[in-house]
């Protein structure tokens, strides 16, 4: 009964990045960050059907995005060591004897919530790297910020507009 | 622990108290839960930007300790916590990690504590109030008393599958 890791390899967006910028390049803040919209939005979705008893699992569901040139990928995983084992009341627990992850109701769940969200993830990511691209050529940021408490907050006002 | 992970961050400092609620948290409450620790992440983002990665190459990996925050919710007992966690890795190596020595310049206070602060002033409380008035506003304390579970091994097995778009 172990953890359970999805490695979601976001291919097509080291290939359009590829074609636009000429080389891989790294996933760039505003590019990440809709990584991060949609999965909230998967790891809501599991949540959403986990059965609960003590909730440590549904509260260990968790996502990273890896943004390294060439490699972009989102990670689900629930590190819970019985998480392929649960299963909704009055259902078989994983029906693979080998206890294979995607079979499991984790697994399935996992794969649901991927097919809702990859079309419209893999629209809005591209999007901005067009967007992204485009600015290539605008001056860069000031070498220089006061690192404050204002500023920090002025960032988190501004992200928070923009979501 | 290896030295090699010595600088992981797993930030257990942000929570509510709610000991005296013996059962886990329960319907209204999970998702004003959820929700304040996903405002908490894209917050923690927003702030961990602006870096200048003085000496590395251009194609070389960007933005790699602010992909790297990730959260888990202790919603069972006790101080029902959002713990942040960042296992960077070094982007030459891929092995060291570093992420509490990030700072904005060499001496000065590491970033994780500055937003700490910050999600201990601005989030924490709103959190905190509507929390309570969900627990007050939930008739459900006949629900059974629920203890944590933790894992047999650390780190635990893992089961992979890949997916690809």
């Amino acid at each position: 009964m172990p953890a359970v890791r999805a490695n979601i390899r976001l291919k097509s967006i080291d290939v359009y990045i590829r074609q636009k910028h000429g080389t891989a390049r790294s996933l760039l803040p505003a590019e990440l960050d809709i990584v991060d919209r949609y999965a909230a939005q998967m790891i809501r979705q599991i949540r959403s059907q986990w059965p609960m008893d003590t909730g440590t699992s549904w509260g260990a569901w968790q996502w990273e995005v890896q943004g390294q040139p060439g490699s972009a990928s989102l990670v689900i995983e629930n590190p819970m060591d019985y998480t392929t084992f649960v299963h909704p009341a009055g259902t078989a627990p994983n029906p693979s004897a080998s206890g294979a992850l995607a079979s499991s109701y984790a697994g399935r769940l996992i794969t649901q919530a991927f097919n809702a969200t990859k079309n419209q993830m893999v629209a809005a990511i591209k999007r901005q790297i067009d967007r992204e691209e485009g600015r290539r050529q605008r001056p860069a940021e000031p070498a220089e910020r006061t690192w404050d408490l204002a500023e920090r907050l002025r960032l988190i006002a501004e992200a928070r507009a923009r979501a | 622990m290896s030295d090699l992970f010595r600088a992981d961050l797993s930030i257990t400092e942000i929570g509510v108290d709610l000991t005296d609620l013996q059962r886990r948290l329960d319907g209204r409450e999970l998702t004003i839960f959820q929700d304040a620790a996903i405002q908490m992440l894209e917050d923690t983002k927003a702030v961990w930007v602006g870096w200048k990665y003085k000496g590395r190459p251009p194609g070389a990996a960007r933005q790699v300790s602010r992909a790297a925050w990730k959260q888990e919710l202790q919603i069972t007992e006790g101080v029902r916590q959002i713990i942040l966690i960042n296992k960077a890795r070094d982007w030459r190596t891929g092995r060291k990690s570093y992420a509490s020595h990030v700072a904005r310049s060499k001496g000065s206070t590491p970033e994780y504590l500055e937003v700490l602060q910050i999600l201990k002033m601005v989030n924490l409380p709103q959190l905190t109030q509507d929390l309570i008035q969900a627990v007050r506003d939930t008739f459900a304390e006949n629900l059974p008393k629920k203890r944590l579970r933790v894992n047999k091994n650390d780190p635990p097995k893992y089961e992979t599958m890949d997916l690809e778009t």
